[in-house]
C-alpha cells in the first residue's frame, strides 16, 4: 500500500516535470525540471532496492552533470525568444510520434503473444526479500571487480578521454592576459630589484 | 525513553505511531543541532574577538550569552524583500534547499554505537549525495535573485563546491577502503583499540585533504571568494534579507558542524576514547575517561570547529584561481596516490589497520 | 499492488516524452542534450526494474556503465557546445549549416 502511494506520487512528479522540461521556454528552467525528474526517478529506484545506483544517480546526475548543464546555460548569453519559432510547427508531429511510441510499448506489454502479460499477474515484492546482512553495494562491487573488470577499466579510460577531450576543446590561450610566474617571483633576489649605487660625496662649495 | 513514547502513542494505528516516533526522533536531533549552530555563531565572534585582542559581544545577557537569541529575534522581525523581476518561487525555494540538504545529511550520523536516526548501509554515499545536492541552493539563489553579483557568486561558489567534492569523495574512498564499510557506525567500530588504531595515522594526508576540502565546501574563509565582500558584495545571498538570509547562515554553520562531526567519526575514532586500553587509567578512579562516550565525539568535533574559526582569523583570502589550482592540481593527485598507498599497505598487511 | 508492468509503463512514458522533446525543441541543442539524458534515464529504469524482477544484479551493472557513458557524453557535448557558441554566437541548430568552422 505504502509502496503504491510512493510509486504513484513520484512517478507523477517525474512525468509532469519531464513534460514541463520539454515545454518551458527558458533552458535554465528546463534544466531545473530535469533535475526534479531525476530526483523522483532516484526515489523510484530506491523502491526497486537499487540503493547504490539511486544514490549514484543523485550524486552524479543531479550533483555533477546537471550542474554542468546549468553552468553552460547560465554562462552562454542565450537569446530565449528565438525558441518561440518552430515550437508550434513541430508540436503536432512530436506529440504524434511520442504517442505512437508509447502506445506501441503499452500494447506489447499487455500482449499474450509477446509473453509480457505475465508481468501483470505477479506482484513485485518491494518488501525486503534478501537475507540479513545483504548489501546492494557489496554485491555490485563483487560483480564489477570480477566478471566485469575489463568493462570497468574501459569505462575508466572513457572517462579519462572525456576529461582530456573536454579540456582540450574548451581551453583557449589568451595571449593578452598576463600570467604570474610564482617560480620567478619566489626566486627573485634583492640584487635583481635593487641596485645600490655609490655616489661620491661632493664637497660643499 | 523510547518505550515511554511507544506506550504514550499506543492508541494510534501502527503506521501513524511509527511516523510520530520518527518525527520525535528528528526533533530530538535537530533542536540541539540548531542550538549548537546558534551558539557557534556566538563562539565564532567571541573566539575571533579574543584572537584579535577584542572582547567580542558582551552586551546582551551575562557576558553576551544571549546574543544569538537577540540576533535570531532581530532577523525574524525583518521584512523579506523580494527583488523586482526575481523568480519568486525559486527565490524562496533556494534557502529551503540549502537548509534541507544540510539537515538531511544528519540522518545517518551516529552519536554512539546505538544512537543513530537511520542506520543505513550506504551512509557515506548518502552524505556525499546530500552535500552535492546542496549546490542547488547556491545556484538557484544566484539565478533567481536577478542580480549580477549574486549570479557571479553563484557560479564561483558552485564551481568551487563541485571541484572540492571530488577531492572529498576520493578522501572518503580511502576511508572506506580502510574500514571496508560505508556505514559510519562500522567505520568507527573499525577504529577501536586505542589511539593507534584511529585512521588518523595511516590516512593522515586524506584527513588533511578532507578537512581543507570541507572548509572549501562550506565556503568558509580562507576560501570564501563566493562572498568576498570586497569583490562581489556578499555573494549569492546579497538580495536576501531577514529570515531568508538567516536560513542560508544556519545552513552554512550546520554544514560546518557536519564536516567536523564526520571528520571526527572517520579519522579520529568518533565516540571512542583516546585512552582506551591503557591499564593505569582503567584501574584508577579516572576510568571514565578511558571509556567510549558521546562526550569524546563532541569534544573532537568542537576542536575541529575551533580550527574552522582559527583559519578564518589567521589566513588571508585565497585568489580564485589559486583555490581551483589547490583543489585540482594538489588535492586530487594526493588522494589518488594515497589510495594506491593504501592498496600497498593492504598487500603488505601493515600495522594494526590493514591486517584483515 | 505494484507489478513490473507499472515500472515498464513509466519508463515507456518517460522515453516518449524525451522523444517528443527532441522533435518539439529542434532548435536548441541544450534541450536536445537534456532530452537524450531523459531517454537514457528511462532505459536505466527498465534495466533496474528487470534486475529487481529477475533477482539478478547484472542489470544494475549495465546501468552503472550507462551512467558513466552518459556523463562522458554530456561533458563532451557541452564542451562542443561552448566552442560552437564562441564561434557562431548561437546554438540554434538551423544556423549550423556550413561545414567550415
Amino acid at each position: 500500500m505504502t509502496e503504491a502511494i510512493i510509486f504513484y506520487l513520484f512517478s507523477t512528479v517525474a512525468v509532469v516535470s519531464a513534460l514541463m522540461m520539454i515545454s518551458v521556454r527558458n533552458p535554465v528552467r528546463a534544466a531545473f525540471y530535469l533535475v526534479l525528474s531525476f530526483f523522483a526517478s532516484a526515489i523510484i529506484w530506491l523502491l526497486l532496492q537499487a540503493e547504490f545506483l539511486a544514490i549514484v544517480l543523485v550524486l552524479v546526475y543531479v550533483g555533477a552533470v546537471m550542474v554542468l548543464f546549468l553552468f553552460v546555460v547560465m554562462m552562454l548569453d542565450l537569446n530565449i525568444v528565438e525558441k518561440e519559432s518552430g515550437f508550434t510547427r513541430y508540436f503536432p508531429i512530436g506529440i504524434m510520434l511520442a504517442a505512437i511510441t508509447f502506445f506501441s510499448i503499452y500494447y506489447v506489454l499487455g500482449q499474450k503473444e509477446s509473453g509480457m502479460d505475465v508481468f501483470q499477474s505477479q506482484p513485485l515484492s518491494t518488501a525486503a526479500s534478501h537475507v540479513e546482512g545483504y548489501s546492494n553495494t557489496k554485491e555490485l562491487g563483487k560483480l564489477l571487480y570480477s566478471e566485469y573488470v575489463y568493462a570497468f577499466e574501459i569505462a575508466a579510460m572513457l572517462l579519462l578521454v572525456a576529461i582530456v577531450a573536454a579540456i582540450s576543446l574548451t581551453y583557449r590561450r589568451r595571449p593578452k592576459t598576463r600570467h604570474q610566474n610564482p617560480d620567478l617571483q619566489v626566486s627573485a633576489r634583492h640584487e635583481d630589484r635593487i641596485r645600490i649605487v655609490k655616489i661620491p660625496v661632493e664637497e660643499r662649495k | 525513553m523510547l518505550d515511554l513514547l511507544y506506550s504514550l502513542t499506543s492508541f494510534l494505528p501502527e503506521s501513524l505511531q511509527t511516523i510520530i516516533i520518527i518525527l520525535v526522533k528528528i526533533a530530538v536531533l535537530l533542536i540541539p543541532l540548531l542550538l549548537g549552530v546558534a551558539y557557534l555563531t556566538y563562539a565564532e565572534r567571541k573566539i575571533i574577538g579574543y584572537m584579535q585582542v577584542r572582547i567580542g559581544p558582551n552586551r546582551v545577557g551575562p557576558r553576551g550569552w544571549l546574543q544569538p537569541i537577540a540576533d535570531a529575534v532581530k532577523l525574524m522581525f525583518k521584512e523579506i524583500v523580494i527583488p523586482n523581476f526575481a523568480n519568486k518561487f525559486l527565490f524562496l525555494l533556494a534557502p529551503v534547499l540549502s537548509i534541507g540538504t544540510a539537515l538531511a545529511a544528519w540522518a545517518v550520523v551516529p552519536f554512539n554505537a546505538e544512537l543513530v536516526l537511520a542506520d543505513v548501509n550506504a551512509g557515506l554515499l548518502y552524505i556525499l549525495a546530500m552535500t552535492s545536492v546542496g549546490v542547488y541552493g547556491v545556484i538557484i539563489a544566484g539565478w533567481a535573485s536577478n542580480s549580477k553579483y549574486a549570479m557571479l557568486s553563484a557560479l564561483r561558489a558552485s564551481a568551487q563546491i563541485v571541484s572540492y567534492e571530488i577531492a572529498m569523495g576520493f578522501a572518503l574512498v580511502g576511508v572506506l577502503m580502510a574500514s571496508r564499510s560505508l556505514n559510519l557506525g562500522d567505520i568507527v567500530i573499525g577504529q577501536s583499540g586505542g589511539i593507534y588504531h584511529w585512521y588518523l595515522l595511516p590516512l593522515f594526508p586524506l584527513f588533511v585533504v578532507y578537512f581543507i576540502s570541507g572548509v572549501a565546501e562550506t565556503n568558509r574563509a580562507p576560501f570564501d571568494v563566493a562572498e568576498g565582500e570586497s569583490e562581489i558584495v556578499a555573494g549569492f545571498h546579497v538580495e536576501y534579507s531577514g529570515m531568508a538570509f538567516s536560513i542560508f547562515f544556519l545552513a552554512e554553520y550546520a554544514n560546518m558542524i557536519l564536516i567536523s562531526m564526520l571528520a571526527s567519526l572517520m579519522f579520529l575514532g568518533g565516540w571512542l576514547s583516546p585512552f582506551e586500553g591503557i591499564e593505569i587509567i582503567q584501574n584508577s578512579s579516572l576510568a571514565f575517561i578511558g571509556t567510549a562516550s558521546i562526550g569524546w565525539l563532541l569534544a573532537k568535533a568542537a576542536f575541529l570547529l575551533l580550527l574552522f574559526l582559527w583559519f578564518r582569523a589567521t589566513f588571508p583570502r585565497y585568489r580564485y584561481d589559486q583555490i581551483m589550482r589547490l583543489g585540482w592540481k594538489v588535492f586530487i593527485p594526493i588522494t589518488i596516490v594515497w589510495i594506491f598507498v593504501i592498496g600497498l599497505m593492504y598487500y603488505w598487511q601493515i600495522g594494526p589497520w590493514f591486517t584483515h | 499492488m505494484l507489478t513490473l508492468t507499472h515500472f515498464l509503463v513509466l519508463a515507456g512514458l518517460l522515453m516518449s516524452i524525451g522523444l517528443a522533446g527532441i522533435f518539439i525543441n529542434r532548435k536548441n541543442i541544450i534541450i536536445l542534450l537534456m532530452c537524450v539524458e531523459l531517454i537514457l534515464l528511462a532505459v536505466n529504469l527498465n534495466f533496474i526494474a528487470f534486475s529487481h524482477y529477475l533477482g539478478n544484479v547484472e542489470g544494475q551493472i549495465f546501468v552503472f556503465f550507462i551512467l558513466t557513458v552518459a556523463a562522458a557524453e554530456a561533458a563532451i557535448g557541452l564542451a562542443i557546445l561552448v566552442v560552437l557558441f564562441r564561434r557562431r554566437q548561437s546554438i540554434n541548430v538551423d544556423e549550423l549549416d556550413s561545414l567550415k568552422g
